[in-house]
């Protein structure tokens, strides 16, 4: 083994730049350009603003939450609402068809006046039918929806509106990250994935006005524009379809300084699951709800949005189905080098992932990211290999059995009729 | 000085008359009222005590019914005769109360009628509380009390239970004049108008007779409701009356004559059968009314009291919202608008279209005949396909905001103050059931209670007793010498178990032995329920010493222990 190792580094120094290349040909393809992309713009694209940076957004503002079973988080939640320097005009909030004592928590929140306004259904409808119902009722200029079991930081709200001083701006998305790091291993990496592809990946691709997914667990939006649109459509990854609807209607924004901090999995099962649903759900809603996307013939096709489309499927989807190939392959040929070929890439990597690492930490403000460094490591072996083969089983699981059909997260009544 | 002429402030010192034949009484009756601050002259017979008044001014003036050469109510007509603008308060002494009535015309120039044996502390409360009357306003009084009584009669036609052979305390009262008389001579009181009950209570009692009610408007306070008695009835008073005469003979006699209104109250529960037990009662304020004529709130207040001292047992009735306001219940409940406070609320569904997740009121969804999506512009055909309802909405119509649940809102009948539910106090409402320890009260009395309840009655005082005890008064008095009187409890339960023929010999023996082991000047004497020992020149501590040495001798020689109890009086006790 040790006389392996030795000939095969003897062997990878002995490479010319044109066989090195054709040896490492995944990580040319799927691994540098990305990286590349966005070293290039944060540092050297200036971003644009189209509005004041100092100034603060005047319009009125609506809080909207919709929340199954959510008795304990709802107080915690609207009570931290109170303690925003730029605290919401309105704040509606919907329980969808929670079986615990929810409904009653609403009505004590209502009577003490933090909330505004109260609604609670008997039958679940969804995270999308609950928070349309909430926008319904709610009258500020913006609505911000989020999620109860997120915090947020003093300032998010002051920040995330602002982007509305431009009024071309019809969605802002807040940036998010991870409030349990220390919790596991798994929660660690999240931490760093979020760092990177979040809140540095967003600040990049918002120099490019690429920002395609506002999150549902802190954005805001121009009420008109909100409604016009017909609010959130039946789910699941019924944020990234509304902002993809909302790009036809005017500008999406990211908003790094607009902290909110979630918790993650902290088990492989239930992360496992959580991605599985999203990865299916951004397939089912980009290549088949909006393949007209795509379509160079389509009224709405354009570039921009061919764009995000493109290069989801090639860094994302064919990423991964190609990594299965490049592994069979390089052991086809190589045999025993394979190891050690894979193992020179992954350090390689992991010196792209520190400089990444590094310059999301110091383009993400307040945020804590030196304790995660140690987790660089495995982080590597996190992203590049298994998150991969997580998205494949999740891509072939939708394309063959339309599994996201039967996500729970969802109740069935919507399933059987959602488009 | 002394502590028996240091007296309270606030009373009023009074200048009496007493008029007297017995040297008992005299002295009894000097030596408590003169302990009060007040000035007594005593004379013997009829004569002395109109030339009394004739010549010196009295506040009050106690007068014996029965007076050698000329009756009290001679003295008194003669008097008024030649009165000038004031006149004493005048009290009649008899042990003939029926005697005196029977001269219906004058037994009303007496104020007050107290009837023998006499109750010492109600003389005292009398002559503390009253004072010389203007003349004149005798006369207008009679003709009131007559006019009062004319009225009585033309209104109330005569109830058959009149015709029974019962004697009655007729409310309101028909005869102020007795109004202090310990009611044992009656059997029931009837109720001819549901005027100021509370006052009932303060007679001396007249708290252990059943009511009976003639007005029809006490419904269930009253222990009989006689304003539609039928002839087939008559033998249930005869029932109720027994069973309450029985019951009665059965309390002490310090609860009898008691002025204490918990203790009153609880002698009332236990005559009336052991459970105070309230009903709703829309005409009060408070929504309940007890089985007792005594002012509900008063009653919910005493029966805490009394359950705090374990004399009773209580258990949940209801529990009843009342306004912050007036404290009354009766209020109005009613659905109402969190904003507005409107009560003018319409429900509505919400419709959650299932398609397109457009969720919201129905209204939103109404086009002509159809449902159609607001959002999608798509038509709802296929109720649990297509669409549900999810649950209700309220619209306000006076304010127009929307809500899944109202609040509940409280209106005050009574002074239409408005709240809602969560800021309503609530009040918890109890039945009352004699406890054990209540029922050992009853029999034994406030002896039982031990050394935190005491108090001296010198109602119970042996008249022997009372002249021996003057003497030691006169002692301390004029020489400073200490004295302690001892009255002595026993466990009466052991009646029930030795036998009372057994039990008085044990008693007597107890008092006997008792008397050999105290020195000389002890003074043991034996009352009715207390027996009482009286030592002159001795602390209550010492007292205390001497007559736990003496007990626990005394106990060895009787077959069974009588579970003697002290209880040690000194000057200062009597003096307050």
């Amino acid at each position: 083994m040790t006389s392996d190792f030795g000939q095969s580094v003897d062997y990878l120094l002995a490479q010319s730049i044109v066989s090195l290349i054709v040896l490492y040909w995944f990580v040319v393809i799927f691994e540098i350009p990305r990286y590349m992309l966005g070293f290039l713009l944060v540092l050297f694209v200036k971003r644009e603003r189209s509005y004041d940076e100092n100034a603060d957004y005047q319009g009125t503002i609506s809080v909207i939450i919709a929340g199954h079973n959510e008795e304990d988080a709802i107080e915690r939640c609207v009570r931290a609402l109170g303690e925003q320097s730029r605290r919401p005009d309105e704040i509606i909030v919907v329980s969808d068809g929670s079986v615990d004592q929810m409904p009653a928590k609403l009505r004590e929140l209502l009577n003490e006046g933090l909330i505004d306004g109260a609604h609670s259904t008997e039958l679940r409808g969804g995270k999308s039918a609950g928070s349309n119902m909430a926008a319904r009722f709610a009258t500020g200029d913006v609505i911000i929806n989020i999620d109860c079991d997120c915090s947020f930081d003093r300032h998010a709200i002051r920040n995330v509106v602002r982007p509305f001083l431009d009024p071309e701006v019809v969605a802002v998305s807040g940036n998010i990250l991870v409030r349990n790091p220390g919790v596991s291993l798994l929660t660690a990496f999240q931490a760093i994935e979020y760092l990177i592809t979040i809140s540095l990946g967003k600040q990049a691709v918002d120099r490019l006005d690429q920002v395609v997914c506002v999150s549902g667990a802190f954005g805001a939006f121009k009420r008109s524009v909100f409604e016009a649109a017909g609010g959130l459509d039946a789910g699941g990854g019924e944020d990234l379809d509304l902002t993809l609807r909302l790009r036809q209607r005017g500008k999406v924004r990211f908003v790094e300084d607009a902290l909110c901090y979630t918790d993650v999995p902290t088990t492989q099962q239930v992360l496992v699951k959580q991605r599985f649903r999203w990865e299916r759900d951004a397939i089912r809603l980009r290549f088949r709800k909006h393949r007209h996307l795509l379509n160079p013939f389509s009224s709405q096709f354009k570039l921009s949005e061919a764009f995000h489309e493109l290069e989801f499927l090639l860094f994302n989807v064919i990423g991964a189905a190609a990594l299965p190939f490049y592994v069979v392959w390089l052991f086809s040929i190589y045999g025993s080098f394979a190891l050690v070929i894979m193992l020179s890439a992954q350090l390689g990597l992991l010196v792209l992932d520190l400089i990444t690492f590094l310059l999301a930490a110091g383009f993400t403000p307040k945020v804590r990211a030196m304790p995660l460094l140690p987790f660089l490591v495995g982080y590597s072996l996190y992203t590049g290999l298994y998150m991969r083969f997580v998205r494949l089983g999740a891509y072939l699981e939708e394309w063959i059995f339309s599994a996201s059909y039967q996500d729970t997260y969802v109740p069935n009544k919507v399933h059987r009729v959602r488009g | 000085m002394s502590a028996i002429t240091n007296l309270p402030e606030h009373r009023a010192q009074h200048r009496v008359l007493l008029a007297e034949d017995s040297s008992v009484i005299q002295d009894l009756l000097q030596l408590v009222l003169t302990q009060r601050g007040h000035i007594v002259d005593i004379v013997p017979d009829g004569p002395s005590a109109l030339a009394a008044l004739t010549s010196t001014h009295y506040d009050v003036a106690l007068i014996d019914f029965h007076l050698p050469e000329m009756n009290g109510l001679q003295v008194v007509f003669q008097y008024l005769e030649q009165a000038s603008i004031l006149r004493p308060y005048f009290v009649a002494i008899t042990g003939d109360v029926k005697g005196l009535l029977a001269d219906r015309a004058n037994c009303e120039r007496f104020d007050k009628v107290l009837p023998k044996p006499l109750d010492v502390d109600s003389v005292c409360d009398l002559v503390g509380s009253c004072g010389a009357v203007e003349l004149g306003r005798y006369e207008s009084e009679v003709e009131s009390r007559a006019q009062q009584n004319g009225t009585l009669k033309l209104v109330h036609a005569r109830s058959p239970l009149e015709e029974l052979d019962f004697t009655y305390l007729h409310w309101p009262l028909r005869d102020s004049a007795l109004s202090d008389q310990v009611m044992d001579e009656c059997d029931a009181i009837l109720v001819h108008e549901a005027v100021d009950l509370n006052q009932l209570w303060r007679l001396k009692g007249a708290h252990l007779l059943p009511v009976m009610d003639l007005s029809g408007d006490l419904f269930g306070r009253a222990d009989l409701n006689a304003s539609e008695l039928h002839l087939s009835d008559i033998e249930s008073v005869g029932t109720l009356i027994e069973a309450f005469h029985e019951r009665r003979k059965q309390v002490h006699r310090d609860l009898v004559t008691t002025s204490e209104l918990s203790e009153k109250l609880l002698s009332r529960i236990y005559v009336s059968g052991g459970t105070l037990q309230p009903h709703h009662e829309a005409t009060e304020r408070s929504f309940i009314a007890y089985n007792c004529i005594l002012d509900p709130s008063v009653i919910s207040r005493e029966i805490q009291a009394l359950h705090a001292r374990d004399l009773i047992d209580l258990e949940m009735f209801d529990r009843l919202h009342i306004c912050g306001n007036c404290s009354s219940s009766r209020l109005n409940v009613r659905e109402e608008c969190p904003s507005c406070r409107s009560p003018d609320l319409t429900e509505k569904s919400y419709i959650h279209h299932f398609r397109c997740a457009y969720q919201g009121p129905e209204t939103d969804f109404i086009d002509g005949d159809d449902l159609t999506c607001p959002k999608c512009r798509r038509t709802l055909n296929h109720f649990g396909h297509d669409y549900d309802r999810p649950g209700l909405m309220l619209t306000c119509d006076s304010c127009s905001q929307t809500m899944s649940e109202p609040d509940v809102g409280f209106i005050c009948m009574d002074c239409g103050t408005k709240a809602n539910g969560e800021a309503m106090a609530t009040k918890d409402v109890h039945s009352a059931q004699m406890s054990d320890l209540g029922l050992k009260f009853m029999r034994a009395g406030p002896m039982f209670m031990g050394a935190g309840q005491r108090t001296l009655r010198f109602a119970d005082l042996p008249l022997d007793l009372v002249v021996h005890l003057n003497q030691a008064a006169r002692d301390y008095n004029e020489n400073g010498t200490a004295f302690s009187l001892s009255y002595l409890g026993y466990n009466f339960e052991l009646e029930n178990e030795v036998g009372s023929r057994m039990f008085s010999q044990g008693r007597t023996l107890y008092l006997e032995a008792l008397r050999q082991e105290l020195p000389e000047e002890a003074f043991v004497v034996k009352g009715s329920t207390y027996d009482f020992v009286l030592i002159s020149g001795v602390t209550p501590e010492e007292a205390d010493r001497l007559l736990n040495a003496a007990d626990r001798r005394a106990a060895q020689m009787i077959r069974f222990d009588l579970e003697a109890q002290y209880q040690h009086f000194g000057p200062s006790d009597i003096a307050s």
